[in-house]
């Protein structure tokens, strides 16, 4: 779990010639001095633009470069040259020691969605080659997709980010966006909040708290990982014990049957199964082991007579044959009126379906409009009240204005479609089970017809054969008979296989179930450790800093919010604004000194832009880079933009051991 | 509730309100102002004619016809099978786009963006998941159509 960057480089090419700047980073602490509005900012929002992290500025799609690299950029002599084309290269490494180079363009023909890895250190040493992978970010799967860049960064850094539960009940990853603003602090936005100012319209529930267990590496995330597995089995679980069911009613189907009594979702309570019955149509539902008997029963009183020979049951056969073919029209006229039935069924589920995409359509722009209107650009001025030309109200509809009399708010509409859909998906639920009803009896009325058309062969041979022979019909009858038992008894044998597998994932089920529950909410010891740490290294820092508030030992890390609080009452902004940055600075410093003590995911790197903030003592700014400068002997990194006074800064600097860099104008210079 | 509860309720007097009246998502101003921005967005010279931009409308509201355009650009559907007609909405979009200075008009026929209309447009690129399919769709087809094609479309050449 370690970043390293270990050189930026930025290039334009302008009407005016190549302009561009590299900045190399060391190990420990690299403090970068520049005055303001000299490209500082550039610098820090290039490098998060070439990780592809631009979101965790804004959700807007766009370049959050400034100027200098997207439209002009000044030059010494104070003249605007505009930029034809440009680029932001990082390097970066890894704790297996691979160095990759990042590259995306920033104004350029090509799309800025793509990003190029190329596995070289192609800017610390240029003449270093490598195979080269383009990635994309932004587009949906740029977290998971192998060629999603965030995804090619996730294992480069050797994390596993976990699957997290957003506010709309789905199942969302952590993305990298939520957890960089814990030891990556822009100027913007990145001041505002304590541990961190994490975007929330990724609408994760509890994103900081997840974030920073994440980082911390708290056996409490491992446990919501655990968690959400443990969903995904349940899930997996009820697909089987579905599957398992259409198998079984399938089978069921072809033999005349049905279950009853069986849970149509997974149950814990194995004797829910024990209630399950097999019921078949023989003369009317009645149940399976009540049928074979009766066939058995006919079986043997068939056995029991002797075989009587055509001559003697000819009358009787005549008046058999009759009955049968009556029965037969009967079945016949019946079967036509299934099967319009049936077809009608058919078509009207086929409707329904067709309604419920409609709907879903039609609702997908409804939400569209919505967002439209809500958005608060210049977009959101395409709905408008008034008729630009002669004033009078409208109605938000491009049909004729005179037309309709009053539109439904979109808000109402939208509802409205929401309910028409769930009532059509209710009706289609109902008219699905009606048709399953159909279909099975309809092959009821297929395996009659079959058994009496067979029936009507027999009698009729023995009709047609010499008189001594013995009657083919009672034979048939037996033959039958014995063949419907071997039938039922297979499909028995069907049945409890499947109450069988039935009963396994039941076990399953419940012993889902019994771990889900065992999870604990609470913190684990070696959680608890770990967040103590974490309060001593702050209020260690915060004395340093010279946090005035109060006392620094009141100071603690909140076991169930992570955020630094005091007698049980979080400290957020009350504290006075200097004193904020204070503890903040001793926050990220405490997350990245606690990542040489613990086992954590830390990837033991920090960024901060600008950080004396609100004014902060020289002082207490004097004392954070001393402390900064002390990542060198964890090997870890610790990059410092700032504009502090230069005498001030080279003073505070001098002695410390540290990479300086200090640049007396633009960072972006005219290259040779 | 059974019927005896419900009369048992129902014991005062009672009134009917008129209920505003639901409409289709894309006969909303919005929604049919954002594709003829972005239609014209991605023709080429931000422009187009009206047989173009009613294609295009009419195509990209559902999916059956988006996938006929698709077709038709790929050569598995002739002219004469392309379904199309003509969006009053579009029209309306049209003069509401023009009145709120997006979009020029230029002798009745030709609808270009003005500078408002372009910023509006490249607003519209920026915001993720929405339009989505439309957009994609718009994206694809609006600069491939050519002035011949839409000829053959509207006017069924190849049957004459």
């Amino acid at each position: 779990m370690t970043l390293r960057l270990r050189c930026l480089r930025m290039r334009a090419n302008t009407r005016d010639g190549l302009y561009g700047a590299t900045v190399p980073f060391g190990t420990g602490l690299t403090a970068i001095w520049a005055d303001n509005t000299k490209g500082k900012s550039t610098c820090t929002q290039g490098m998060l633009y070439a990780l592809g992290l631009e979101r965790m500025l804004s959700p807007r799609r766009g370049i959050p470069l400034p100027h200098a690299m997207t439209s002009y950029l000044q030059t010494n002599s104070n003249e605007d040259v505009v930029i034809l084309e440009s680029d932001v290269a990082l390097e970066i490494s890894n704790r297996a020691g691979q160095v990759v180079t990042i590259t995306r363009s920033a104004r350029a023909q090509t799309d800025n969605r793509i990003i190029r890895v190329t596995h070289a250190a192609a800017l610390t040493n240029p003449g270093e080659t490598g195979s080269s992978r383009d990635y994309f970010v932004w587009d949906p799967g740029a977290a998971s997709r192998e060629d999603g860049f965030h995804r090619f960064l996730e294992d480069f850094l050797g994390w596993s980010l976990p699957t997290v539960r957003r506010y709309d009940a789905t199942d969302a990853k952590l993305y990298l966006e939520t957890v960089f603003p814990l030891f990556w602090v822009e100027q913007k936005v990145g001041w505002s909040a304590i541990p961190a100012s994490i975007p929330t319209y990724f609408r994760i529930r509890d994103v900081q708290k997840r974030a920073v267990e994440f980082i911390i590496n708290l056996d409490a995330y491992k446990d919501a990982l655990r968690r959400q597995k443990l969903q995904e089995l349940i899930g997996i679980n009820a697909r089987e014990w579905r599957i398992e069911l259409e198998k079984l009613d399938n089978a069921l189907l072809q033999v005349g049957g049905r279950h009853e009594s069986l849970p149509k979702a997974p149950t814990a309570i194995s004797e829910e199964l024990g209630r399950a019955r097999l019921m078949v149509e023989e003369d009317g539902w009645k149940p399976l082991r009540e049928a074979i008997e009766a066939l058995r029963a006919r079986v043997s009183e068939i056995l029991a007579a002797s075989i009587p020979d055509v001559a003697t049951s000819s009358e009787h056969l005549a008046q058999e044959l009759q009955r049968l073919n009556s029965l037969i029209e009967g079945l016949n006229s019946e079967r036509v009126q299934i099967h319009n039935v049936k077809q009608l069924k058919l078509s009207d589920v086929e409707a329904l379906r067709r309604r419920i995409a409609s709907l879903d359509e039609d609702l997908q722009k409804n939400l569209d409009v919505q967002k439209i209107q809500r958005y608060s650009g210049i977009t959101s001025a395409l709905t408008p009240d008034r008729c630009p030309t002669c004033e009078q109200s409208l109605h938000d509809t491009l049909l004729s204005q005179e037309a309709i009399g009053a539109i439904m708010p979109i808000e109402d509409n939208i509802e409205y479609l929401r309910s028409q859909l769930r009532m059509f998906k209710n009706i289609l639920e109902r008219e699905v089970v009606a048709q399953r009803g159909i279909e099975v009896e309809a092959s009821k009325l297929d395996r009659q017809l079959s058994e009496v058309y067979s029936r009507v062969r027999a009698v009729r041979t023995d009709l047609v054969s010499p008189g001594g022979n013995p009657s083919a019909a009672v034979i048939e009858e037996r033959v039958r008979a014995e063949g419907r038992i071997r039938e039922l008894e297979n499909s028995e044998n069907v049945f409890w296989g499947s109450i069988e597998r039935l009963a396994g994932l039941s076990r399953e089920y419940a012993a889902l179930l019994e771990e889900q529950s065992k999870l604990s909410l609470d913190l684990t010891d070696d959680d608890i450790r770990k967040v103590r740490k974490l309060t001593l290294l702050v209020q260690e820092q915060v004395e340093q800093y010279g946090f005035k508030t109060f006392k620094s030992t009141e100071i603690s890390i909140a076991e169930d919010s992570y955020k630094p609080e005091k007698e049980g009452f979080e400290i957020g902004f009350e504290t006075s604004a200097s004193d904020a940055i204070r503890l903040k600075w001793a926050y990220q410093l405490g997350l990245l000194e606690l990542a040489s003590e613990e086992n954590t995911n830390h990837p033991g790197f920090l960024l901060f832009d600008e950080p004396r903030q609100q004014s902060s003592s020289k002082v207490s700014f004097a004392n954070l880079l001393r402390r900064a400068a002390l990542a060198k002997e964890r090997d870890q990194q610790v990059i410092f933009f700032t504009s502090e006074d230069l005498s001030n800064f080279e003073q505070m600097t001098s002695g410390l051991e540290c990479q300086k860099l200090v640049f007396p104008g633009f960072i972006l210079q005219r290259l040779s | 509730m059974t019927a005896e509860t419900l009369k048992s309720l129902l014991t005062g007097a009672f009134s009917f309100t008129h209920r505003p009246e639901p409409i289709a998502g894309d006969l909303r101003m919005s929604w049919g102002l954002c594709i003829l921005l972005l239609s014209l967005f991605y023709c080429r010279g931000k422009k187009g004619n009206l047989q173009k931009l009613q294609l295009l409308a009419h195509a990209v509201r559902l999916p059956e016809g988006r996938a006929d355009i698709r077709a038709f650009l790929k050569g598995d559907l002739r002219p004469t099978e392309v379904a199309v007609r003509v969006e009053p909405w579009l029209n309306r979009a049209i003069a509401y786009g023009h009145a709120m200075k997006l979009v020029s008009v230029d002798k009745g026929k030709t609808i270009a963006l003005l500078d408002k209309g372009i910023e509006v447009a490249r607003e519209l690129e920026t915001l993720d998941a929405l339009l989505g399919e439309e957009r994609c769709f718009l994206r694809e087809a609006a600069p491939k159509l050519t002035e011949a094609q839409l000829k053959r479309v509207w006017r069924m050449e190849d049957l004459l």
